[in-house]
């Protein structure tokens, strides 16, 4: 059973977190931030099937830059800076530098929960849309070629193959003494010259299928917007909206 | 032109480059009654995959120049078709089976087959559960594809070209990665294919497979020309000088060569070696390692120095696996031991200098762009001391020893496969490794170049006292060049003798 | 001759490179991460990943650099977002944009010189503009105009280094390299370029 986050129209789904994003970033209120990203974490874990696991694997990386943003808000927020010298002595000059961390404090708190809110929004579509079904909306939605939405499809579908034969290549090197990290070019360039290949095999193999560019297929399921993805849409901006208007922190 | 002739090739010419000298199918002219089961084989660069390629309407279109010709499925003009015509017509399978696929499933595969044909979308599902049914893949439709073993993948492939009801199957050296209970697998639908009246055209380097099922074998010569056909199997042994001129496999039981009598001491030694398949996957809050089924169970093996010994076994039973365990690259329970000694005792760089492995896909391990520098570099590698003109001496007389000294300022990647795999073998063995891995020596290569390399191994192990254990599924290969032979059947590493290997 | 047509094959060739250099990225942020904690408790953390942003653009410079052609840029930056989107990135569709500013970068420059010039410094020059517009980006979508100025420079400075690396000279010699191996025939790259291979 999947739930409703999973049936909201891929398209409309990131198109209303585009639209939601960019009236974040026009304000500056921490509670309508933090508001966000309660409501999307809400609604992963109770109307989406991805379990509070693969959530916190999302939440942590997001967590963590939101902190260093906090961080470096706290101490170099526009006007109000602080430099390393001031805060070292921190006992000796309370008053001032008290004075700058509170409008930074605020300023730190305003970066952090605004990425965390684009984190919530992000997370909110990235765990609950099935590649084929995104794809698919783009396609008949957006009219999206064909042959971009299939490519992109058969490009996703070779990662594993791709990190398997990444690795392959990196003990081959080191099994002939090469010491190999993570910005070596030669194994990098090993997998451009794979990539190559597999363009050419791949697109051999999808032509040989019958797949043309731009010729007329038929689809065996079209994604529909229907009033529920609107509706859906026009809650969620709405909200956000009702938000800016209502909140003052 | 007849409705009877399936494919019509009539002087087709065709070279990679527009201004190019080299014509890769240089005046081809082949007719292929429909109905038939044709088998195509030809030496490795002969133009036999380009042949199928252009054949089949993918080239020029993914690059090429068509000089001149004609292509003609079952009467009508390749030009102009468009390829959704062209799958109506010719449907084709390829020799990568990872590299076959666009979607995550086969039900979804076939699905996306079937709507470049437009097929209604209330058509599909009954046509997907009919081939199904018909080709016995029921199990395989909802597992994401790139699960699935070679043999599963190309017959998922199959099961693709079935629900598009091609008249003619084009296969590609299908077989190239598949052990011998998979291609009969694949065999085993061909046919059932065939029966209900598809042409099949099979591009090959190996008849044996094909003795009893092709009408007809075609042999081609330079330029994908065709040197003989008419030839079958009551009748091939008298082109048998024909197939050693191209350089071709012969159909004849293989003889096993006479191993070593004296019991010769270790190399390699495992003593009751576990492994488990499984990655050690690293998520973001430890290190889990996926436990998956056992491949070995409590193995002992041994080894010999200065000979060649094959670990025979099914493909996905875990034999490169059991490699990467001899490189420390994968983790093992039991004990291990590199000329007496343990090898988690040795240090890798050390362990490195001691074993080379090439892989089945040798381009993978090519750190320069230049033949002569991907030997020198090498060299370097292992005797940091050496001034410069030593090193490139020592490159020069090993490029003349395996032969590749007219390739020096290629790339190596312009290099076939089987020049390739010679020059993987000769850069790592630079540093005087006394014992060589090889995974899969047959990997996309004829006769000649397998033969080529491996008596060029034995040479080096007669002379040298180098040691060489390779992974096959091929059991002609493993018996006519091993002195001993380990079996990876139920878990364990059994030794087998050759005959038992042939029977 | 349609030119500027989109061959399939030219389409997965971006993606599937899209895809690796993600692969590539993901690595790196091992050693961003180690940079970031470190550079947390200064107040630098975002410092940490800037190092290595310019592989975010590499499949824009990629696309840029062996296709030649208009919208190379975008639509090779635009495949890299969707993609890296499909992948389970915390910012979803979110990378789509950022996506879209970044192709923009490269395209803007070759645009300028009418798609005619393709050489190390268009790139470097498109590896910098793309710098630009991301911090403009981030200025205005992440609420980097509440930072100060000097940080923001700080920051920019190392994006423009990075991307000057990764995407002004990393990718056009890693692509110089394929056209030399023989492996882009067919493609623009490797028809401005002579090879010569006989002795």
């Amino acid at each position: 059973m999947t739930g409703f986050l999973e049936r909201w129209n891929p398209t409309v789904k990131a198109g209303t977190v585009l639209v939601c994003v960019i009236l974040l970033s026009v304000q500056y209120l921490v509670s309508l931030n933090l508001a966000v990203f309660g409501v999307c974490l809400v609604l992963l874990l109770s109307g989406s099937r991805c379990g509070w696991r693969r959530v916190a694997a999302l939440l942590l990386p997001a967590c963590l830059a939101a902190l260093g943003l906090f961080v470096m808000g706290l101490y170099y927020a526009r006007g109000g800076s602080v430099t390393q010298v001031e805060l070292d002595t921190v006992s000796a000059v309370p008053y001032a530098v008290r004075a700058a961390m509170s409008h930074n404090l605020y300023t730190a708190l305003q970066l952090a929960t605004r990425l965390l809110a684009y984190a919530g929004l992000g997370m909110l579509f990235a765990l609950s849309t099935d590649a084929e079904f995104f794809i698919a909306s783009l396609l008949h939605q957006c009219r999206l070629s064909p042959k971009f939405a299939y490519g992109i499809l058969a490009a996703f579908h070779l990662m594993p193959g791709m990190v398997r034969e990444f690795s392959q290549v990196r003990l081959a090197f080191a099994v002939r003494g090469l010491h190999v990290h993570p910005l070596s070019l030669k194994p990098i360039f090993t997998m451009l010259v794979n990539s190559v290949h597999w363009s050419e095999s791949v697109s051999m193999a999808m032509e040989s299928k019958g797949f043309a560019g731009n010729a007329p297929r038929s689809y065996y399921t079209v994604p529909r917007v229907h009033w529920y993805d609107l509706a859906g849409a026009a809650l969620a901006v709405g909200g956000i909206v009702l938000g800016m208007l209502l909140l003052h922190y | 032109m007849a409705e009877q002739t399936a494919l019509s090739m009539q002087d087709v010419v065709f070279r990679y480059m527009e201004q190019g000298k080299r014509n890769i199918l240089d005046h081809v002219n082949l007719d292929i009654p429909a109905g038939s089961v044709t088998v195509l084989m030809g030496a490795g660069g002969c133009g036999k995959s380009t042949l199928a390629a252009v054949a089949a309407g993918l080239y020029p279109e993914n690059g090429g120049v068509l000089a001149g010709g004609n292509v003609f499925w079952f009467g009508r003009a390749l030009t102009g078709m468009d390829p959704q015509q062209r799958a109506r017509q010719v449907g084709m399978l390829f020799q990568n089976p990872d590299l076959q696929f666009c979607m995550d499933t086969l039900r979804e595969e076939m699905r996306f087959c079937m709507e470049n044909l437009c097929l209604a979308p209330d058509a599909m599902d009954p046509r997907i559960d009919a081939a199904a049914a018909e080709l016995g893949v029921q199990a395989l439709l909802d597992q994401p594809l790139h699960t699935l073993s070679g043999g599963e993948k190309q017959r998922a492939a199959l099961a693709c070209l079935y629900v598009m009801e091609s008249r003619c199957l084009l296969l590609d050296e299908c077989f190239a990665n598949l052990d011998r209970d998979a291609a009969r697998q694949l065999m085993d639908l061909l046919q059932r294919m065939h029966r209900q009246g598809r042409t099949i055209i099979a591009i090959d380097h190996q008849p044996d497979l094909w003795l009893d099922t092709a009408d007809e074998f075609i042999l081609l010569g330079d330029g994908g020309r065709v040197a003989a056909r008419g030839l079958h199997k009551g009748n091939l042994d008298r082109y048998r000088p024909l197939f050693d001129d191209l350089g071709l496999f012969y159909p004849s039981p293989p003889r096993p060569h006479i191993p070593l009598r004296e019991e010769r001491a270790p190399v390699l030694c495992f003593e009751g070696v576990s492994i488990v398949r499984g990655t050690v996957r690293q998520t973001l809050f430890r290190r889990r390692s996926a436990a998956g089924p056992l491949l070995l169970d409590n193995a002992q093996a041994r080894f010999p120095q200065g000979a060649m010994t094959a670990v025979l076994g099914p493909s996905g039973c875990g034999k490169t696996t059991a490699f990467l365990a001899v490189l420390r690259r994968h983790a093992y329970a039991g004990r291990i031991t590199l000329n007496g000694t343990d090898l988690a005792k040795i240090r890798r760089r050390e362990l490195y200098r001691q074993v080379g492995i090439v892989f089945q896909n040798p381009a993978n391990q090519f750190i320069t762009q230049n033949v002569a520098e991907e030997v020198m570099a090498s060299l370097r590698v292992w005797n940091p001391a050496w001034p410069e003109d030593a090193c490139r001496a020592e490159a020069d007389r090993r490029l003349e020893e395996y032969g590749l000294s007219r390739y020096r300022r290629y790339s190596p990647y312009m290099l076939s496969q089987g020049q390739q795999r010679r020059l993987a073998v000769l850069s790592v063995l630079c540093g005087g490794q006394k014992l060589l891995l090889l995974d899969e020596p047959t990997y996309g290569q004829d006769a000649r170049s397998v033969q080529a390399i491996m008596a060029q191994l034995q040479g080096k192990v007669r002379a040298e006292g180098l040691s060489v254990i390779f992974i096959t599924h091929d059991r002609a290969l493993a018996a006519a060049w091993a002195d001993k032979i380990y079996w990876l059947r139920g878990r364990r590493l059994e030794p087998v003798p050759a005959e038992e290997v042939l029977a | 001759m349609k030119t500027n047509a989109w061959k399939l094959k030219d389409v997965l060739l971006i993606a599937i490179c899209a895809v690796l250099f993600g692969v590539v990225y993901l690595g790196c942020t091992y050693v961003g991460g180690i940079l970031y904690g470190i550079l947390t408790p200064f107040g630098m953390a975002s410092l940490g990943y800037e190092p290595f942003y310019g592989i975010y653009f590499m499949a824009g410079a990629f696309g840029v650099y062996v296709m030649r052609k208009p919208g190379a840029g975008l639509i090779a930056e635009l495949l890299a977002a969707v993609l890296e989107c499909l992948f389970g990135n915390y910012f979803g569709p979110i990378i789509i944009l950022s996506g879209l500013v970044q192709g923009f970068g490269f395209e803007l420059i070759v645009a300028l010189k009418r798609y005619k010039k393709f050489d190390r410094l268009t790139m470097i020059e498109g590896a910098v503009l793309c710098s630009v517009l991301t911090l403009g980006y981030n200025l205005v979508i992440s609420g980097y105009n509440q930072i100060a100025v000097p940080v923001l420079a700080l920051m920019l400075a190392v994006r423009i280094v990075s991307a000057i690396v990764f995407d002004g000279v990393v990718t056009p010699l890693l692509v110089d390299g394929l056209v030399k191996a023989g492996l882009l025939k067919g493609y623009a790259v490797a028809r401005d370029t002579a090879v010569d291979l006989e002795d």
